[in-house]
């Protein structure tokens, strides 16, 4: 199984695409709203394309305004995100939240997402100076978490989370808890 | 003719504009527009003018189309943003206001640039806050910070000014 997963696969293709031409840090996490939709699009070109089309209308690039031809920009960039989709992948995902409203001092969540059970499987909480204050384990499926009814979609865009590298979530997950 | 003058051919009691030397709160009254306040010395001063009162209903409608007007001439004279839906989103996420916008982009310098499809680009940043907006629509693309690692405000999050 590999190390990367769907999600952050195509999350990184946005970044290196990126339409708007931003410095490299912010388009890492620039487009990560798109992602969960064009995931779910990945098996079917034509709807793929049209989600292409939503992406790049929603970030003001019309072909009004550019020399390039987006249809046939659009076709190309979906033949190279379906080759994503073959390639092998884990199926944990990695998220990162920083909640508007914190509670118990909690500054950012990591949580990882089991994509194939639908399900968060770990969750850690991390003081706005590093410290690990909480830190759960749910491999059986009635031990829920807080976060337990939110699906990866809900993640992203209802509370903005960002898609992070299995490395990033293992560093903030090995760290001890303080008590 | 004097103004003590006129206040005596009036019938009225004896004012004068003299000093005034009031011990404590000063009898007032109200006389031709002008109120007047009653000094230590028996007489009465000036004390300034009365406000406009709305004696009919053509006062009425004047102050109300006035305050009409003046409300429309603020909202026209106040800068119109066109923010594409993106935008909007990284408004919401990253905490910036429409007047932190207007603000970045009233204060901030601004360098010419281009997008990855040669679009013409904007690029306001102020106190490392930064809005991009697209030259040929003005449509404002995105806004983000440059908040370092050591900041206590998140990454890409706006920093307060």
């Amino acid at each position: 199984m590999g190390t990367k997963n769907i999600y952050q696969l195509v999350n990184e293709y946005l970044a290196k695409w990126d339409p708007i031409g931003l410095p490299q840090e912010i388009a890492d996490v620039e487009y990560v709203d798109y992602v969960p939709g064009i995931v779910e699009a990945l098996s079917n070109k034509k709807d793929l394309c049209s989600c292409l089309v939503l992406f790049l209308s929603k970030l003001g690039i019309n072909q009004d305004d550019v020399r390039v031809d987006l249809s046939e920009e659009v076709n190309t960039r979906a033949d190279e995100l379906m080759k994503l989709n073959t390639m092998n992948l884990s199926h944990e995902v990695y998220l990162k939240i920083i909640p508007k409203n914190p509670q118990e001092n909690v500054h950012s969540w990591y949580i990882a997402y089991d994509n194939e059970s639908d399900r968060v499987c770990r969750e850690a909480g991390i003081r706005e100076t590093g410290e690990v204050i909480t830190k759960k384990s749910f491999l059986v499926y009635h031990n829920r978490g807080i976060h337990s009814h939110l699906s990866i979609k809900d993640f992203i865009e209802r509370f903005y989370a960002e898609i992070i590298s299995k490395e990033e979530f293992e560093s903030v997950w090995n760290e001890e808890q303080l008590v | 003719m004097m103004f003590n003058d006129m206040m005596h051919d009036g019938g009225g009691d004896d004012v004068s504009m003299g000093s005034k030397g009031y011990a404590s709160a000063p009898e007032v009254k109200e006389m031709g527009g002008s109120y007047y306040m009653k000094g230590a010395d028996g007489n009465w001063h000036i004390g300034g003018e009365m406000g406009l009162v709305s004696t009919s209903p053509e006062f009425a409608i004047v102050f109300l189309a006035r305050a009409a007007i003046s409300s429309c001439m603020s909202l026209l004279s106040s800068p119109k943003l066109y923010i594409s839906g993106h935008a909007l989103e990284r408004f919401a996420q990253r905490g910036f206001t429409r007047e932190d916008v207007v603000m970045i982009m009233k204060k901030g310098t601004r360098i010419m640039g281009k997008s990855k499809y040669g679009e013409r680009q904007y690029k306001y940043t102020y106190r490392n806050n930064t809005v991009i907006q697209n030259v040929n629509d003005g449509k404002i693309v995105t806004v983000f910070s440059n908040a370092p690692k050591t900041s206590t405000t998140p990454r890409r999050y706006k920093i307060p000014f």
